[in-house]
């Protein structure tokens, strides 16, 4: 284990970019440097990563925690600032006028974006095998027909909220081979839904918005005995957190483990 | 009137403390059946702490009082509320109740007896309230609230009844109907203890006078004994005539004294 | 009771069938509800789930809370001999509510279990007794309510700092929840977490009926019937504590029912304190069952808080009452 723990780090060391004091102003692009770069070439990330809600790759110690603002980063002198399309707009402009390299990445919300923001990141980077290896990943699963839905499957989020045609979300279900109930409903976007709704639609698969483990009124519908019979019959599946603020890290993973989730339940009908 | 169960009550050295100060202090008294007694005395002597005792509203802080002997520390409240009904100063109704829904209340330590409906009525009738039965208690003048008050005090048949001021506020009319009203029970066996500002209604229709003063108990005897102008002129600074009149003893306070 | 009042209350009762059929009945799925009905409780069919694990424990715990409100703010109005004092206007609710927050958002969630309404109950209790304490029993509707202001003021900043610190990100939204009450989502867990302690609640209160009653003369008067020491008042605080609490920690604060509901049901029971509580009971589940279909009918899953309903309903009789006391009656 230690020997492959040091493989990859030699891996990632020897995949340098070509710059060496990196900084971001938006939280998905934080996770993406802190999951993808060596650590000792990150300047500085927005203090949101520092937050248990967020947190996915591991924070390394003494780095900057910036919150968005120019005056924190220029004494840092970083060589390549990362923004997104959103917030810390004028931080951006200032850092411009001053002369440093800003670059703007695109946000996601579908798997074509998605691919965008890849590609938009690998051209700001450089080459880096692990950008690279999610890129081909996503290119593969994409490449594949989407196939005909097999079963049926509905979102149910905080505060009864589910993700309807035009979410990335909806997408990743059609591609995995499930019927969106709401979408097929006439749900653009985000819509609301009852726990009867949920009940009277039937869906082969309850999706779940999971990632907070702290008590809040938003998740009592996911406590409600009613949804027992879900739980007893594995037919639940949480959508990891990561896929809400930066879909690039996790969208792949959960293509594959819906499209399995999805074989599963057709095999036990 | 319906004759009435017995009480003698006694008060053997009682005492009062209430926030530090002596309210009560060593009261000997003896209240009788058949018997309308007066608790006089100038604002702040301890009637009203008297009465609270009595009626078991407050514990007294030294010495004991006795049912027919018994210290009624042996009594449970419900007991003891059986044997005594309590007319406090300026009671006021929180509700709008109606007068005999108010007379009902009195049977509350009996519990819910049966004929409790043709006791309210029977008790009314003994105040002459029947007409006003099913008005509502705010509806009422303060003399019909009176008489209504006094019916609740009768309905359970409690032998000790005491009231604490309950001619204040009423005009003359209504004062001697009350007044006549408290002779005729006390002459039907009940223990009547009044406190009373009103001295000319004391001598008027009580049978014994307790004067207070300062929580101690200057005098009790006959009206006749406890008004003598030189106690009275001592007690509350006004000089007074007491004379008989056609079998009614009339007390005039005529003059303030000046007070050295 | 008069004839005409025992057919008042069968006319109650009679509502209180309609309006469960009705919220049995209402809901953003259309079931066939006889059919549901004749499935039974086990019943896989989703009408079946529908109608008996999410209709019914809700429209049941809509009539538990109501009834429990209305029975509290009775108690409360007649142990402070004022029309004005009620548990969600007087903080009683607030102090609930602070405790469930601190322990859900802070504690160990739902797997509490009878923590939760214990605690509820004793932060409804503390809040009893500080009203009780800062106004004094029988006290002017005025310094009444501004003890109530001034302590539910001071518990509904509390809940909000409490809610603004606790780690989940949706804590901060949730005050509303809180402050205004919610049945959605609810089921059979929560409605068997608070039944227990209502009901002891409504024990409690009935056991003190007869001193509400004597309580109506004031508190020399109720002494000299028989009703003297701490024990009664302390039995009236327990019973309100219990069943407002255990409300609260389910659904919320939820306003006006303590209030609005005595005020109705006093001239049908005669004004008597005693029997005023279990009418309150009957007509505060009425109340909250009715807000609640509206709360579903109207807005659909997109809920209005049921306390906006309930307040909704309750200020016009806030008005009547102001202009009933203007012209002469007494409040």
């Amino acid at each position: 284990m230690k020997q492959i723990l040091l493989l990859t780090s030699l891996l990632l060391s020897a995949s340098a970019t070509a710059y060496e004091r990196i900084a971001s102003l938006n939280l998905c692009l934080d996770q993406m440097l802190l999951s993808w770069v060596p650590a000792e070439k990150i300047a500085s990330v927005t203090w949101l990563s520092a937050d248990d809600h967020y947190r996915s790759a591991p924070l390394p110690e003494n780095i900057h925690l910036n919150r968005g603002r120019a005056e924190e980063l220029v004494p840092l002198a970083p060589d390549l600032i990362l923004v997104g399309e959103f917030g810390a707009q004028r931080a951006a402009r200032r850092l411009r006028d001053l002369g440093m390299k800003v670059v703007s990445i695109p946000d996601a919300y579908s798997l074509k974006q998605l691919q965008e923001q890849l590609a938009a990141l690998e051209n700001a980077l450089g080459p880096l095998p692990p950008l690279q290896k999610q890129q081909r990943q996503l290119q593969e699963l994409l490449a594949r027909p989407v196939p005909e839905s097999e079963a049926s499957a509905l979102i149910l989020s905080a505060n009864n909220i589910t993700y309807g045609r035009g979410m990335l979300e909806h997408q990743l279900l059609a591609r995995a081979g499930f019927a969106n109930l709401a979408a097929e409903r006439g749900v653009e976007q985000l819509g609301r839904v009852s726990l009867e709704e949920v009940i009277a639609l039937q869906p082969d698969l309850l999706v779940l918005y999971g990632g907070e483990s702290d008590f809040a009124l938003a998740h009592l519908a996911f406590r409600h005995p009613v949804l027992k019979s879900y739980i007893d019959g594995h037919r639940l599946y949480t959508l990891p957190a990561e896929l809400g603020f930066c879909p690039a890290l996790v969208a792949a993973d959960v293509l594959k483990q819906l499209t399995e989730k999805r074989k599963k339940l057709v095999a036990q009908q | 009137m319906r004759e009435s169960k017995k009480l003698e009550v006694s008060c053997l050295k009682l005492g009062l403390a209430r926030q530090h100060r002596e309210v009560l202090r060593g009261i000997n008294a003896t209240f009788k059946p058949y018997e309308l007694t007066a608790v006089v005395g100038p604002n702040g002597a301890g009637k009203s702490s008297l009465l609270n005792c009595l009626a078991g509203v407050l514990a007294p802080t030294a010495g004991q009082i006795e049912f027919d002997g018994r210290p009624v520390q042996c009594l449970s409240a419900t007991q003891r509320a059986r044997f005594c009904a309590y007319l406090p100063q300026a009671e006021t109704p929180a509700w709008r109740l109606e007068a005999a829904d108010l007379v009902a209340l009195g049977l509350l330590p009996w519990g819910q007896p049966a004929d409790s409906a043709a006791r309210v009525t029977h008790a009314l009738k003994l105040v002459d309230g029947l007409q006003f039965a099913r008005r509502p208690v705010t509806q009422l003048s303060g003399g019909e609230l009176r008489r209504v008050q006094i019916a609740r005090l009768l309905v359970g048949e409690a032998p000790l009844l005491v009231a604490d001021e309950p001619t204040a506020a009423l005009d003359i009319r209504h004062q001697l109907q009350l007044m006549q009203t408290f002779r005729k029970l006390a002459d039907a066996g009940h223990t009547v203890v009044l406190a009373l500002h009103d001295l000319s209604l004391a001598a008027r229709f009580c049978d014994r006078i307790l004067l207070l003063q300062d929580g101690r108990l200057l005098a009790q005897g006959a009206p006749e004994d406890v008004f003598s102008p030189a106690l009275i002129g001592d007690v509350y600074g006004v000089r007074c005539e007491l004379r008989r009149c056609g079998g009614v003893l009339e007390f005039v306070a005529v003059d303030l004294l000046e007070r050295p | 009771m008069s004839r005409s009042n025992r057919w008042f209350f069968f006319l109650i009762v009679f509502a209180l069938l309609l309006a469960l059929i009705a919220a049995l009945a209402s809901g953003p799925v259309s079931i066939n509800l006889s059919s549901a009905l004749a499935e039974g409780w086990h019943s896989e069919n989703s009408d079946a789930v529908i109608l008996w694990q999410l209709r019914l424990p809700r429209a049941l715990l809509a009539i538990m809370v109501g009834a429990a409100l209305g029975m509290g703010g009775a108690a409360m109005q007649g142990m402070l001999r004022n029309p004005l004092a009620e548990p969600a206007l007087l903080g009683v609710s607030s102090g609930a509510a602070l405790a469930a927050i601190l322990l859900l958002y802070y504690g160990v969630a739902w797997q509490s279990g009878w923590l939760l309404p214990l605690l509820a109950i004793a932060g409804a209790f503390c809040s009893v007794a500080c009203v009780w304490m800062l106004a004094g029993r029988g006290a002017s509707a005025s310094r009444l309510v501004l003890a109530g202001v001034a302590i539910n003021a001071f518990l509904s900043a509390l809940m909000a700092l409490a809610l603004n610190y606790a780690p989940s990100m949706f804590a901060m939204q949730e005050i509303v929840f809180w402050l205004l009450g919610s049945l959605a989502n609810r089921g059979w867990d929560q409605l068997l977490l608070a039944l227990p302690f209502i009901l002891a609640g409504a024990a409690l209160l009935f056991a003190a009926r007869n001193y509400l009653r004597a309580l109506s003369l004031g508190e020399a008067t109720a002494a000299s019937l028989g009703f003297r020491g701490r024990r009664y008042p302390l039995l009236v605080l327990a019973g309100i504590a219990a069943a407002v609490g255990a409300a609260v920690a389910v659904a919320g604060t939820i306003g006006f029912v303590g209030l609005v509901v005595p005020h109705l049901m006093r001239p049908l029971v005669r004004q008597d304190p005693g029997r005023l509580l279990w009418a309150s009971a009957l007509a505060g589940a009425l109340l909250l069952l009715i807000a609640d279909i509206l709360v579903i009918n109207i807005v659909g899953a997109q809920e209005l808080r049921i306390g906006a309903v309930t307040a909704f309903l309750g200020a016009p009789f806030f008005f009547w009452l102001i202009v009933s006391a203007r012209r002469g009656q007494s409040l």
